[in-house]
C-alpha cells in the first residue's frame, strides 16, 4: 500500500514537469475524394497548440511536393507564424497539380517553434500516406457524366428508330385522311 | 522632469511610427475551389507579395468578423509574401472580402470585437476572393435522362401498337 502510494507521488509530480509550455500538434490532410493529373490536390495544415504557454516564431517546411512532380497552384509551402496562443489554432491550404499520374507518397511536413524560455521545439504533422493519382482519361471515364457520350448514342441510334418511324407515320397519316374523307 | 517627458514623448513617437506601413505596394493573387469534385470543403487563399520600402511587418486578415492570422513566407528582397487560408463547407457562392490590418490595426479590432463594437479602422489593404459554388456533376445525371427517354419512346410506340390491334 505504501509502494502504490510512493509511485503515484512520484507520477504526479514528474507529469506537470514534462507538460509546460508550448506544445503543437498538427495534421496534414489531402480534401480532395479523387486525385487527378493537371488538376487541383488540395491539401489543408491545422495546427493546435495544447500546451501552457504560446508557440513563437513558428515555422511550417513541406518538402513532400517536389517541383519536378508537381507545380504550386497556390499556397506557401514554407512558412512562418509569428506567434499561436495556447489554446488555438491555425489552418494553411496549400493547393498543387500533380504534373503525372502515378502513386506518390505524401509524407509528414516539419514545424519548428519556440516554447518559453527559448526551448526550441520540433514536431512533425501526420503524413497522408501513398496515393494514388489517376490519369485523366480514366478518371473521365469512371466518374464523369458522359453527356457527349450519351448525345452520340443517340444520334447513332436515331436512323434505325426514325425511319421505321417515318414510314410508319407516312401511311398512318394517309389511312387518317382516307377515313376521315370516307366518312363525310 | 522636462527632460524625462521629451524622452519619453520621442520614445512614443519613435515606437508608433516604428511598426507603421502608410503606403504598400500590394500583389495578390487568390484562390477559392471551383470544383467541388476536388475538394471536400471550400477553400479561400489569398497570398500577398507587400513591400513596405524593406521595413519588415505583421499582418493580420479580418474576415467576416473573425481575425484570422496570417502567415509570412521566405522574404525576397524588399517584398514580403504573406499568405490567409481557410475553409468553409459548400454552401455559399460570392465574393469573400479579406481586410488586411497590421498590429496597431489588429489589437483595436480584436478590442472592438470583445465589446461588440462596430469595427472602424480602416485596413491597410483588401483583397477580394471571387467564389462560384460549382459542382462537376450535372442536376440530373445524362444517364438518367437516357433511360426517361428511352422508356418514353417505348410507352409511345407501345400505345400506337395497342391503338392498331383495337
Amino acid at each position: 500500500m505504501l509502494k502504490v502510494l510512493a509511485f503515484c507521488l512520484v507520477v504526479g509530480l514528474c507529469l506537470p514537469l514534462g507538460h509546460g509550455g508550448a506544445n503543437l500538434i498538427a495534421s496534414k490532410t489531402i480534401l480532395n475524394e479523387h486525385m487527378v493529373e493537371g488538376k487541383d490536390l488540395t491539401i489543408k495544415y491545422s495546427i493546435y497548440n495544447v500546451g501552457t504557454s504560446a508557440a513563437v516564431n513558428v515555422l511550417l517546411e513541406d518538402s513532400s511536393f517536389p517541383e519536378e512532380h508537381f507545380v504550386i497552384e497556390q499556397g506557401l509551402l514554407t512558412t512562418t507564424w509569428d506567434r499561436i496562443q495556447s489554446s488555438s489554432n491555425v489552418s494553411h491550404v496549400v493547393v498543387v497539380l500533380p504534373r503525372e499520374a502515378g502513386a506518390y507518397n505524401i509524407s509528414w511536413a516539419r514545424l519548428t517553434y519556440t516554447s518559453d524560455e527559448s526551448k526550441g521545439m520540433t514536431g512533425f504533422t501526420s503524413a497522408p500516406g501513398p496515393v494514388l493519382v489517376l490519369p485523366f482519361a480514366e478518371f473521365s471515364r469512371k466518374y464523369e457524366g458522359h453527356l457527349m457520350e450519351w448525345l452520340a448514342f443517340f444520334t447513332m441510334s436515331a436512323p434505325t428508330i426514325l425511319l421505321p418511324f417515318m414510314l410508319w407515320y407516312r401511311s398512318y397519316s394517309k389511312y387518317e385522311n382516307m377515313m376521315a374523307k370516307k366518312q363525310h | 522632469m522636462v527632460k524625462l517627458g521629451i524622452c519619453v514623448l520621442l520614445l512614443a513617437l519613435a515606437l508608433s511610427t516604428a511598426n507603421g506601413c502608410t503606403n504598400p505596394k500590394v500583389k495578390s493573387t487568390t484562390y477559392s475551389t471551383e470544383n467541388q469534385y476536388f475538394s471536400g470543403e471550400s477553400v479561400f487563399i489569398a497570398q500577398v507579395e507587400v513591400d513596405c520600402n524593406g521595413e519588415s511587418i505583421s499582418l493580420h486578415a479580418l474576415v467576416g468578423g473573425q481575425l484570422l492570422p496570417v502567415s509570412k513566407g521566405i522574404t525576397s528582397g524588399s517584398t514580403e509574401h504573406f499568405q490567409v487560408s481557410w475553409t468553409e463547407d459548400h454552401d455559399r457562392s460570392g465574393s469573400r472580402e479579406v481586410k488586411f490590418y497590421d498590429d496597431n490595426g489588429a489589437s483595436s479590432i480584436r478590442k472592438a470585437l470583445r465589446y461588440g463594437e462596430e469595427v472602424t479602422t480602416s485596413p491597410l489593404f483588401s483583397v477580394d476572393i471571387k467564389h462560384k459554388n460549382s459542382s462537376n456533376e450535372m442536376w440530373l445525371s445524362p444517364a438518367f435522362l437516357a433511360m426517361i427517354a428511352g422508356l418514353l419512346v417505348y410507352w409511345l410506340a407501345y400505345m400506337a401498337k395497342c391503338k392498331l390491334q383495337e
